[in-house]
């Protein structure tokens, strides 16, 4: 069973299979990106895609109603590949393709075609040419001082779309993986031996496990290349009939180069142990998420009781002659104070409740909504700490508050006086 | 130098003149150019020809109409210009001049 993609191609509808149509797409995008560079570049597409729309049409019959891999493959034989092109037009192109070049490298942007909040990783790997999450890891890792950079970032570069096709980029190779298939993924991505990759990994087990830490990174950060495009992309293929020929190949034997007795040997006790790692992670994430429900669980109530209580302390009028003691300190602290700690915490609520569905059910927020909120949070919370030693001082004054008495000496010394029950 | 590099830079300087040649004997569509200069072996691949096809109308050298087809969609046809006609015309004249000196060339070295 295939799944099929309707789509409308010169004029005419074609359905076309998933793999053929991720190649198809991969071509045409490649084409388009070619002879962006001349002039007059949307009437060459066009004729492209006319002449393979006629060329589908002549293949359909009333037995055939898909366009398959191999008549994709035909068709890029018959118009020809970039490589082609190149040879024909390469001196035309130069000039232009150099100037192009140098422009984007002068220049950084924020990727708003590959984002997670606002495209400034993406961009810088894009200006340094490489993988977006490399840089993530390392904005993750620094994070607090990084913020700001960020903000920066956001706010100072500009966006640009850039063709995601063309980037090499780094996935997890679960099919020929051991674990998760970071290893495997970074030998497709640096075009290393994947062995080579694998005795760091473990060598750097001894000394002090940063590979590990890397790799539990790398594993969390990258995603599984399961589409045919994606698993390209992985090696940086250029669409011509050689690399999809190629392609297929693999696919279909599923086998890379044969490993050695001596890769046999040293991966052994790891093949061994794969299949219990990962049930336990599994059952690791799982207790993970449940312990993270029930704290979730009870800050949420914990919140939504003090917000209560807070309301009613603003919204219910104490009579005097009720309770006089408690009366004069409510009537003390100041009804801002109490609208922003219910804001405060009802930001809280917010928060939390979008990094549980994240967590929990794995479905992300509007990024723009997120930061909003945590910025509204930090804005309340400065307010709040600002207004507190005021607070104190005034409830000091009235003898509601014990006295605190500073002592610079030691945290030993430290103490009050008790005056809250008389 | 290769033969191979050779002969695709010979291709190369050649299809914009055959091209023309072809569209200035009748009104054709696109593929029955590329099917003519398949058969004399000047191009290999098809998404060659249509680059070349936008250059030269972009120098008004050709022009295009879309006509209806009995089958599928409608076509375009090329069809040449008058100043296309007088470029043919230079080029052929240049054309027969190189020739006719290469060949020169090759009998004095006989």
């Amino acid at each position: 069973m295939k799944k099929t993609f309707t789509i409308s191609l010169g004029h005419s509808i074609f359905n076309v299979e998933e793999d053929a149509y991720e190649i198809l797409k991969r071509y045409l995008d490649s084409i388009k990106n070619y002879f962006q560079k001349m002039e007059n570049d949307s009437e060459i597409i066009r004729d492209f895609e006319l002449r393979i729309a006629e060329n589908f049409s002549s293949k359909m019959t009333s037995n055939k109603k898909f366009v398959d891999l191999n008549d994709v493959k035909d068709v890029i034989k018959i118009m020809g590949s970039l490589d082609d092109f190149k040879e024909i037009y390469q001196g035309d192109l130069k000039s232009e393709e150099k100037k192009e070049k140098k422009n984007i490298n002068n220049k950084l942007y924020r990727d708003s075609s590959n984002r997670i909040i606002a495209g400034a990783c993406s961009g810088i790997a894009e200006y340094f040419k490489i993988d977006p999450i490399i840089v993530r890891i390392l904005f993750v890792i620094t994070v607090p001082l990084n913020l700001i950079v960020y903000i920066i970032l956001w706010i100072g570069i500009p966006t640009k779309d850039f063709d995601p096709n063309l980037r090499k980029k780094l996935y997890r190779d679960k099919e020929n993986g051991i674990f998760g298939g970071v290893a495997q993924g970074l030998s497709n991505y640096l075009k290393i031996d994947v062995t080579l990759i694998r005795v760091f990994f473990v060598i750097s087990l001894f000394f002090g496990g940063a590979g590990l830490l890397f790799y539990v990174l790398l594993w969390i950060f990258t995603k599984e290349a399961k589409t045919i495009g994606e698993k390209m992309n992985m090696s940086g293929f250029n669409v011509n009939l050689s690399n999809i020929e190629e392609f297929i190949k693999k696919k279909t034997n599923n086998l890379n180069s044969p490993e050695s007795t001596l890769t046999k040997i040293f991966l052994f006790p790891f093949r061994l142990l794969a299949p219990l790692i990962t049930a336990f992670l599994k059952i690791g994430i799982f207790i993970l998420k449940t312990v993270f429900f029930i704290f979730s669980s009870i800050f949420t109530i914990l919140v939504t009781t003090l917000i209560v209580i807070l309301s009613t302390i603003l919204f219910n009028e104490i009579s005097q002659n009720q309770d006089p003691e408690y009366y004069e300190i409510i009537n003390t602290i100041p009804d801002y104070f109490i609208i922003f700690s219910i804001l405060f915490l009802v930001v809280n609520l917010i928060i939390s409740f979008i990094v549980s569905f994240y967590v929990l059910f794995n479905k992300k927020s509007n990024p723009y909504f997120f930061m909003f909120m945590i910025f509204l949070w930090i804005a309340f919370l400065i307010f709040i700490i600002i207004s507190v030693p005021n607070l104190i001082l005034t409830l000091q004054d009235l003898d509601h508050l014990p006295l605190w008495k500073w002592s610079w000496l030691g945290y030993d010394k430290f103490y009050y006086e008790y005056k809250w029950m008389n | 130098m290769s033969s191979e590099n050779f002969k695709i830079q010979i291709r190369k300087g050649l299809l914009e003149f055959c091209v023309l040649q072809i569209i200035s004997s009748k009104e054709v569509y696109a593929s029955e150019i590329i099917e003519e200069l398949k058969n004399s072996k000047i191009i290999v691949v098809e998404g060659t020809v249509y680059p070349l096809l936008s250059r030269l109308k972009k120098s008004n050298y050709i022009q295009h109409s879309w006509k209806e087809s009995t089958q599928g969609p409608p076509r375009k046809y090329y069809s040449i210009t008058e100043s296309g006609l007088g470029h043919l015309k230079e080029l052929i004249i240049s054309w027969t001049d190189i020739n006719s000196s290469v060949k020169k060339l090759f009998k004095t070295k006989k």
